[in-house]
């Protein structure tokens, strides 16, 4: 491509989103280069900022018509580099579509454009029914949010949270982002604008294009609008606290409450080195010398939810429990759910650098597979924290690594690919929730057999005949191929970001 | 152990491109921003989750990474690593934040980003080419603010037109128009009313019964513009049964000169304080140093770290630091006042960063409201986002400092509330001059001013 048509490309874009909604000068740029996961870097031609459907849709029709590649991106949080560009393609970031715009109290749903921000999205609704109250003092509403919680809420879009299908603690009981989308809108990498909800029903007919979309990575189209559904919010719980001498135990715990027919909202783990972690950070209180942590959460009707309580300790002491307690003080509440959802950032007092795994595997297999992960990373020379959804079998090993070690970010990426190999083997997925973007990619093929993945990609033709849409991720592409097992040189790996004149101090 | 991809021997297989690219080992050479290791180490601690951009005011503004903290993290470690240089857009996007401190507050990892942000300013101001107005606003900003005397003398003129009744006229838009746009918003920002010539705060008349001996710090621009907030101050705390004391050697805190790139001054106007608030010459020393200037405050906790290269007063500065208070919290700790009268009044409560962020001060500001009888308190939408004071911000990027008024402003709007309360003077007078701008009803007021009503009458 001629630099002339790339600056063509460039006034076109300015035409459509204005000269302060495009960002072109490469200093710039540099911070669009990774998501959450930053071994994976690359940096983008431009990156657009639209506000409206129709924008979206002008931007991806010049785009097409320069021949370059699109990736969509939210906030930017994804944990796979999934909205990362790679070879010279252009980000259409959804940062400032981020209007709410109507709620339904009656029909409990929410139209959002894909960039508002998850949280914003349930504060609105909170606002909205306390305005409802205030006027309908004789029909009130109870408490609605929408329900998906990834620890990303605050900073994730629903745009993100639909397009990765995010999951979060209360996925055991209340379900995924997928579960949580009545409909969407979204530009087509042709230009063109589709929107799966055309009335108030919840069900449309044809195949479930909307459920196709949710977890699609941003490979199929570019969402632009979302319904969400809203649900009463609980508001009665009952938060158990235990801690164990050994992991087995807990997660034992966990498997024998989902054995004995009880669906707790919540039930994560943390192990003694996580543990040791969050109260270095934070001072919850958690003992230091324990083995793990396991913080189960139960809600729906308050005069039932006592006797479950009963069934839940008395399961946990069962397998060991060293302490058991319980609290259904809200302060006590929130507190034990922040140490959980600070989890991963407490990690940053630590470590510079850090990647998460994120398997699912039969919550049966739990107690020897999370002994199993630690003991591979011990034989690649690797200290490996847990912390994870327990109920869902999602277990999040976390990897630490020095950035300015090629060996040792080498012996990270060879340790994850052989925990996820172990999780394929008994049973289990690649991702829980955070994606393949193009970090799990290479492990498509492990996961699925050639007819599987040419389904994918003929699929993913369909929609985009000739990939230019987020190429190159979570469906192993004919076109692209992004590499990261790849060192540049024996002793410099890509990534590594420490000049001489700043020696680590890890 | 290699991954192979469906088709990699293909050789019309996909095009194969790394993602993770090389580093260039001539980039630290060309580093155009040298930070002390500890500096850089604020940035290496940044593991890029993203959780500080909904707390960023400029990020939320117009949605760019560049000018998120996360965005601006990476900058510097790209322009300390040699990534990139320093060009017009990336400066402009380190000029463009508050240093509010919002995201320090977000972030779970402990990032200390004030470091990071002040330690890349000071190292480019140097090298910025300055305008005369800069040059003016420099010399306002270092020269004249932080000295109450000289302030004041500045002020007369604006004073007798206000006396006269010729300010409106003076500050119209056609009259004003004539000066560069920083300093029409500064005549904008005066508080409509004021006596000609402040008087300087003595030490009152030690009670005997004393319990408690606390410093007041007063303020420079604070002394000038809100003596009246230090009178109550020391009138609700002798009557808590504390002994005052106003000491005259303290200096300007040196939040302008240090937010500005001066260390240098800084530490000279810290070591005066700290003369003037340890070295008391014999006399008992202070339980407390207190403040109900958020900015100032927030500075003066900061010492130890201000002073930290300076072995001989990093104790004293430490000393210093550890006797900090904002008002609202010794209030607290000196717990509620018997004897409270009504003062029937909805009230909605702005955090200032220097409190909320800086000094971590969100409940005490709250409770003390919670004590008056008969007043409403209405939560404020983002209380916690900044109004676009943040010190001389408002002077230096009065675009987005206006956006973000205006959504602080909108925000307030929304509780039904006419008064807002908040802990620092330079919201004070950015919220309260905007919403003269915008023609909004507001009254803003401090706390201990509300609290002084409901001690000692005088609110209706
Ligand atoms: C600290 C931390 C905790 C996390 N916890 C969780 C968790 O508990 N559960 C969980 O599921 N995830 C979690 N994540 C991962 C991440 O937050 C989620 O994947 C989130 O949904 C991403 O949203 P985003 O707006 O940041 O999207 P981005 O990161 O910007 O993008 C993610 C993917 O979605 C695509 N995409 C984004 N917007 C659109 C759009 N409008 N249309 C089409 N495609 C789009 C992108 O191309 C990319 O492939 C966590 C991340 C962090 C940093
Ligand atoms: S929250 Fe902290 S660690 Fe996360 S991106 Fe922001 S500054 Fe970095
Ligand atoms: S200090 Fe304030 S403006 Fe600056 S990056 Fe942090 S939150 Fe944003």
């Amino acid at each position: 491509m001629t630099l002339a048509t790339r600056d063509e490309l460039l006034d076109d874009l300015r035409g459509i989103v204005g000269p302060a909604g495009l960002l072109t000068s490469p200093d710039e740029l540099l911070v669009y280069e990774c998501d959450g996961f930053s071994v994976a870097r690359g940096t983008p031609r431009a990156v657009a900022f639209p506000t409206t459907t129709e924008q979206v849709a002008a931007c991806v029709k010049t785009l097409r018509k320069h021949g370059v590649g699109i990736v969509p991106r939210g906030s930017g949080t994804g944990l796979a580099g999934g909205c990362v560009a790679f070879d010279g393609q252009v980000i259409l970031c959804t940062s400032r579509m981020t209007k709410i715009e109507s709620i339904d109290l009656a029909d409990r749903v929410a139209v959002a454009q894909a960039g508002a921000l998850n949280v914003t999205l349930s504060e609105a609704v909170a606002a909205e029914v306390a305005r409802w109250n205030q006027n309908h003092a004789e029909l009130p509403v109870g408490p609605m949010h929408f329900s998906p919680d990834p620890s990303s809420q605050r900073a994730s879009t629903v745009g993100g949270n639909a397009a990765t299908n995010a999951g979060g603690i209360n996925t055991l009981k209340h379900g995924v982002t997928s579960n949580h989308v009545l409909g969407v809108e979204f530009v087509l990498p042709d230009g063109e604008i589709v929107r799966t909800r055309t009335a108030a029903l919840y069900e449309s007919p044809g195949p479930d294009l909307t459920g196709l979309l949710c977890g699609s990575e941003g490979t199929l189209g570019i969402l632009t609008k979302v319904w969400c559904r809203l649900t009463p919010k609980p508001e009665h719980f009952r938060t158990v606290y235990t801690v164990y001498t050994l992991t087995f135990d807990a997660c034992k715990s966990v498997s024998d409450v989902i054995a004995a027919g009880i669906l707790p909202t919540s039930m994560e783990v943390m192990d003694g080195r996580m543990i040791r972690v969050v109260e270095d950070a934070f001072h919850y209180g958690f003992p230091t010398d324990a083995a793990a942590l396991l913080l189960i959460e139960i809600d729906g009707v308050d005069s039932i939810l006592d006797e479950q309580l009963e069934r839940i300790m008395a399961i946990c002491r069962a397998n060991g429990a060293r302490d058991i307690k319980h609290c259904s003080d809200p302060k006590r509440r929130t507190e034990l759910w922040s140490a959980r959802k600070r989890a991963f950032g407490a990690i940053g007092r630590l470590h510079t650098a850090y990647f998460t795994q994120d398997a699912c595997i039969p919550r049966s297999r739990l107690p020897e597979a999370v002994e199993r992960i630690v003991a591979i990373g011990a034989e690649h020379g690797l200290k490996i924290n847990n912390v994870f959804h327990a109920g869902d079998g999602n277990v999040h090993p976390i990897f630490f690594f020095d950035e300015s070690n090629a060996q040792e970010v080498q012996r990270t990426l060879e340790a994850a690919e052989r925990v996820l190999q172990y999780c394929i083997d008994i049973g289990g997925t690649i991702t829980g929730e955070h994606g393949v973007g193009v970090e799990k990619l290479a492990m498509m093929p492990r996961m699925f057999n050639p007819a599987t993945i040419d389904t994918f990609q003929k699929l993913k033709a369909t929609f985009d005949p000739d990939a230019v849409l987020n190429d190159g991720k979570l469906i192993p592409s004919k076109t692209l191929r992004i590499e990261l097992h790849r060192p540049v040189s024996p002793n410099v790996p890509g990534g590594a970001l420490c000049p001489p004149h700043h020696p680590p101090t890890t | 152990m290699t991954l192979e991809s469906t088709e990699s021997s293909n050789p019309a297989g996909p095009r194969v491109i790394s993602g993770v690219p090389p580093i260039d080992p001539g980039a630290a050479a060309r580093a155009t921003l040298k930070l002390d290791p500890d500096t850089f180490q604020r940035a290496t601690d940044c593991v890029h989750c993203g959780l500080c951009l909904p707390a960023c005011p400029t990020y939320t503004q117009n949605g760019l990474e560049s000018d998120s903290p996360r965005g601006r993290i990476h900058l510097m470690k790209g322009l300390a690593e040699g990534r990139i240089g320093p060009s017009e857009a990336v400066l402009g996007h380190l000029d463009l934040c508050l240093d509010c401190r919002a995201c320090e507050t977000a972030c779970p990892s402990g990032v200390v980003y004030h470091e990071l942000i002040e330690a890349t300013r000071e190292h480019f101001i140097a090298m910025r080419p300055t305008t005369l107005t800069d040059k003016l606003l420099r010399w306002v900003f270092f020269h004249l603010f932080p000295h109450p005397t000289r302030l004041k003398v500045a002020l007369l003129p604006a004073r007798v037109l206000q006396k006269l009744g010729l300010w409106g006229l003076a500050t119209h838009r056609r009259v004003l128009g004539v000066l560069p746009a920083q300093f029409q918003k500064m005549a904008q920002m005066l508080p409509p009313d004021g006596p000609l010539w402040e008087r300087r705060l003595a030490s009152p008349v030690k009670p005997t019964t004393a319990t408690r001996r606390v410093g007041l710090f007063t303020g420079c621009i604070g002394s000038v513009l809100y003596q009246e907030i230090n009178r109550q101050t020391v009138a609700i705390l002798e009557r808590l049964g504390c002994e005052v004391v106003i000491p005259t050697g303290q200096a300007c805190c040196g939040a302008i000169h240090h937010h500005g790139g001066d260390s240098h001054e800084a530490k000279a106007l810290a070591r005066k304080n700290l003369e003037a608030f340890l070295d008391l010459g014999g006399e008992k020393p202070l339980d407390w140093i207190v403040t109900n200037i958020a900015g100032c405050g927030a500075m003066l906790r900061e010492y130890d770290d201000l002073l930290r290269d300076d072995p001989a007063l990093t104790a004293k500065a430490k000393a210093l630091s550890e006797k900090m208070r904002d008002i609202s919290e010794v209030l607290v700790e000196l717990g509620k006042p018997t004897d409270l009268k009504p003062v029937p009044m909805t009230v909605t409560y702005h955090d200032a960063c220097h409190l909320r962020h800086a000094q971590q001060v969100a409940d005490p500001p709250r409770q003390i409201l919670s004590w008056i009888p008969g007043m409403r308190v209405v939560p404020l939408a983002e209380s916690e986002i900044c109004c676009g004071a943040a010190g001389t911000y408002n002077l230096s990027q009065p675009a987005m400092a206006r956006d973000l008024a205006e959504r602080k402003l909108r925000n307030i709007a929304a509780t039904g509330a006419r008064v807002c309360v908040m802990g620092n003077v330079g919201c004070a007078m950015q919220i309260d001059s905007e919403a003269r701008r915008m023609g909004m009803p507001l009254r803003v007021v401090h706390p201990v001013t509300l609290l002084h009503a409901a001690m000692f009458g005088g609110e209706d």
